[in-house]
């Protein structure tokens, strides 16, 4: 870490420490990723491949609508979009921290994200196998615009988006792992993503608390401007996140009459926004805490966790 | 029929970001911070419903969605009168 850096982060030797144990962690756990699971070779179509209670249809009148063969249909497209998600969600995120590898700034952090980056290309792997063995990899829809936050920002937001992607799909993670409905694969899957995202997730909500202090807002104009947009910006991605969970391309393929209208309907189901709120109220309290998340932003404009 | 889905278009933008009804049909929702990253995947995939078409995604797709009536002139359309532009 950079003496500027030090001087306006909080004191790095509890970085050092936490690396370290993380780092130590890793080893220890490490896995062949091309050997570690038994593949199948099907699945079975008769039953659920992703966990009832996780379909975005979980708690609306439509599970009362739907045929049993309906949600069966709907939860392996689901699981399918969950997988693509879990690749290129993961593929675009890391793209940026290998960019801020062995760079001044990031001294203390990269022997770690050489750990989170080899993790994290076995989970690409896997999830990746997994749709093109037994379904499909769908493509993300996504256009990125150059983004208007100065350079210190942009590094902080890079840790906090790779954050809140990651405590959203171990909430999944955590359930399908022990699942007794699901395929064997499929549990095995999320149970060995679960235990590397815990890491990953402990090493996001150090270096993006860093990363935070590490912000020089007297040269960025209004203070509480700046913080106030990064705060926006923040509740408008994890809402962000939470929409990629309404798949329209899986309803297609599941054959849903009138898809669009049905994820809208769905996206605007009070009962869906209780769920959202439950699996990001972690990440939420841990923002609030820090003040990243401002009382002044979560009373205006979107709510989180209401799509 | 092109009219009615300018229309919805505009109701969209309206009920979705900071785009005023009545704005300046050429005015750069991208530039003016209308349309942000985040809610570009929506965006598209209204516009994708409203007009029956895929998006596809690739360079150029950003500058064919600039303004309203660049979008109206490359995705909406009526299929005999189609023309591109940019
Ligand atoms: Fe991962
Ligand atoms: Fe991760």
């Amino acid at each position: 870490m950079s003496a500027e850096t030090q001087q306006r982060g909080k004191d790095p030797k509890d970085s050092i420490i936490r690396m370290d144990r993380l780092c130590n962690l890793s080893r220890e756990k490490s896995y062949d990723h091309y050997e570690l699971f038994d593949w199948p070779e099907t699945v079975d179509e008769k039953s659920f491949l992703m966990s009832p209670q996780l379909l975005s249809v979980a708690e609306t009148s439509f599970v009362d609508e739907l045929t049993h063969e309906q949600m069966v249909k709907l939860s392996h497209y689901e699981q399918y979009n969950y997988s693509s998600l879990n690749t290129h969600g993961e593929r675009e995120l890391i793209i940026d921290v290998i960019d801020r590898m062995h760079t001044p700034k990031y001294e203390i952090f990269t022997e770690y994200m050489h750990h989170l980056v080899e993790e994290e290309n076995a989970h690409l792997w896997f999830f990746a196998q997994f749709c093109k063995r037994y379904g499909v990899l769908y493509q993300p829809k996504k256009i990125v615009l150059p983004s208007s936050f100065p350079d210190d920002v942009n590094d902080f937001l890079v840790f906090a988006r790779l954050m809140i992607f990651e405590e959203i799909v171990v909430y999944f993670n955590k359930v399908m792992s022990t699942d007794p409905c699901l395929p064997k694969i499929v549990r095995d899957i999320n149970r060995t993503h679960f235990v590397d995202e815990s890491r990953h997730i402990a090493f996001g909500r150090d270096i993006v608390g860093v990363l935070y202090h590490c912000i020089n807002f007297s040269s960025h104009g209004d203070e509480k401007e700046m913080r106030l947009n990064i705060s926006n910006y923040i509740k408008a991605y994890i809402n962000g996140m939470l929409r990629l969970f309404y798949p329209l391309h899986a309803y297609t393929d599941a054959g849903i009459p009138d898809p669009y209208e049905f994820r809208s309907k769905l996206m605007k189901s009070p009962q869906r926004h209780g769920f959202h709120q439950k699996i990001v109220s972690k990440q939420v309290a841990f923002f609030l805490k820090r003040d990243i998340l401002m009382e002044e932003s979560l009373n205006t404009g979107e709510t989180i966790g209401v799509l | 029929m092109q009219m009615q889905k300018i229309s919805k278009l505009e109701n969209w933008l309206t009920e979705n970001t900071e785009f005023k009804s009545g704005s300046d049909e050429n005015l750069d929702l991208i530039d003016s911070g209308i349309l942000t990253s985040l809610q570009l995947m929506e965006f598209i995939l209204f516009l994708e419903h409203l007009s029956g078409q895929a998006v596809d995604l690739d360079r150029s797709t950003m500058d064919k969605l600039r303004t309203i009536n660049l979008i109206s002139a490359n995705y909406l359309q009526d299929a005999d009168t189609k023309e591109v532009a940019l």
